[in-house]
């Protein structure tokens, strides 16, 4: 069976390398950013990005939580969040963590072997804790974060999460081919 | 990546109310009436005829509500035309909507309030 690889974009800057891999694959963006029109879909937890993407014509499909996309339930292009049943007992509220999270939960949801999160701003203590926390629930699956600045990721030490610079991701993706 | 949205299926559900006089009647009272069968039927065939003026076709769902008639919509703004422009065709619809959710195919339940040029769903 085929690995199913997902790609999520946070609204940081994202290496070429990535940036032409993700083209093979599924890709999440999260929020308003500049790569919204060659992703698959995209995540949004605020009122105010959902209204500007909706006035943007995008082919992807956007996804948003219940309440947020009841205004726009009408159109075309615009789903509701799935329902993450593994996060329930979590407490989970897509309106109390960022897009990028709720990117990297759909990616989880949709049965990714491997996420690639690209561009994922992780410098709030907040975010990386959250982001643990996925990764401590979702064993399973492989979490490899793409970054210029690796070292600032060492502290999250699990042993399904890799970070990689660009080159490195080069040589995995090559060695993987 | 598979088109998530491939297979679409009708996707908004309201319940158009029968006329005044044909609401809340159990088959019992029907059976003994047919003048409301009829009115019944010519309301559901008006319904029938309505749904031929939009681009996506609606769907009439065969089970018995003592309300009004169950539809199904393909199209958002088919439906949003319609909601807004109930008065001109003498109808009214219960204040929900089901919405079906294409991403994990699950049924939504909103609180539905037509005004005068929206329709806001809570």
């Amino acid at each position: 069976m085929q690995k199913e690889l997902i790609f999520v974009f946070g609204q940081g800057n994202i290496a070429p390398a990535v940036l032409e891999h993700s083209r093979q694959h599924t890709l999440i963006t999260a929020g308003v950013q500049k790569h919204n029109n060659i992703a698959n879909l995209i995540c949004v937890n605020d009122p105010k990005q959902l209204d500007q993407l909706m006035a943007n014509s995008c082919k992807a499909t956007i996804l948003a939580p219940k309440n947020i996309y009841a205004k726009y339930a009408f159109f075309k292009g615009v789903e509701c969040l799935p329902y993450f049943e593994d996060l329930v007992s979590y407490k989970w509220d897509p309106h109390a963590v960022s897009d990028q999270l709720c990117s990297v939960a759909l990616a989880a949801w949709m049965g990714a072997n491997t996420i690639v999160m690209a561009g994922y701003e992780m410098q709030d203590r907040k975010e990386r804790d959250n982001v643990r926390a996925m990764m401590t629930l979702y064993s399973a699956i492989e979490f490899i974060a793409v970054s210029k600045d690796t070292q600032k990721l060492d502290d999250i030490k699990l042993s399904n999460f890799t970070t990689m610079d660009q080159p490195q991701y080069k040589q995995r993706m090559r060695s993987n081919a | 990546m598979p088109d998530l949205l491939a297979n679409k299926v009708l996707k908004y559900h309201i319940v158009i109310r029968w006329p005044a006089t044909c609401r809340n009647r159990s088959t019992y009272i029907l059976q003994r009436r047919p003048d409301l069968v009829f009115k019944i039927n010519e309301f559901t065939k008006q319904v029938i005829a309505l749904g031929k003026i939009y681009k996506s076709p609606i769907q009439i769902d065969s089970s018995y509500n003592i309300v009004g008639l169950n539809t199904w919509w393909g199209d958002g703004e088919d439906l949003y035309h319609f909601l807004l422009n109930l008065k001109q065709h003498d109808m009214e619809v219960l204040p929900k909507i089901k919405i079906f959710n294409y991403i994990d195919s699950r049924v939504l339940d909103f609180d539905m309030k037509i005004e005068k040029d929206t329709v806001v769903l809570k």
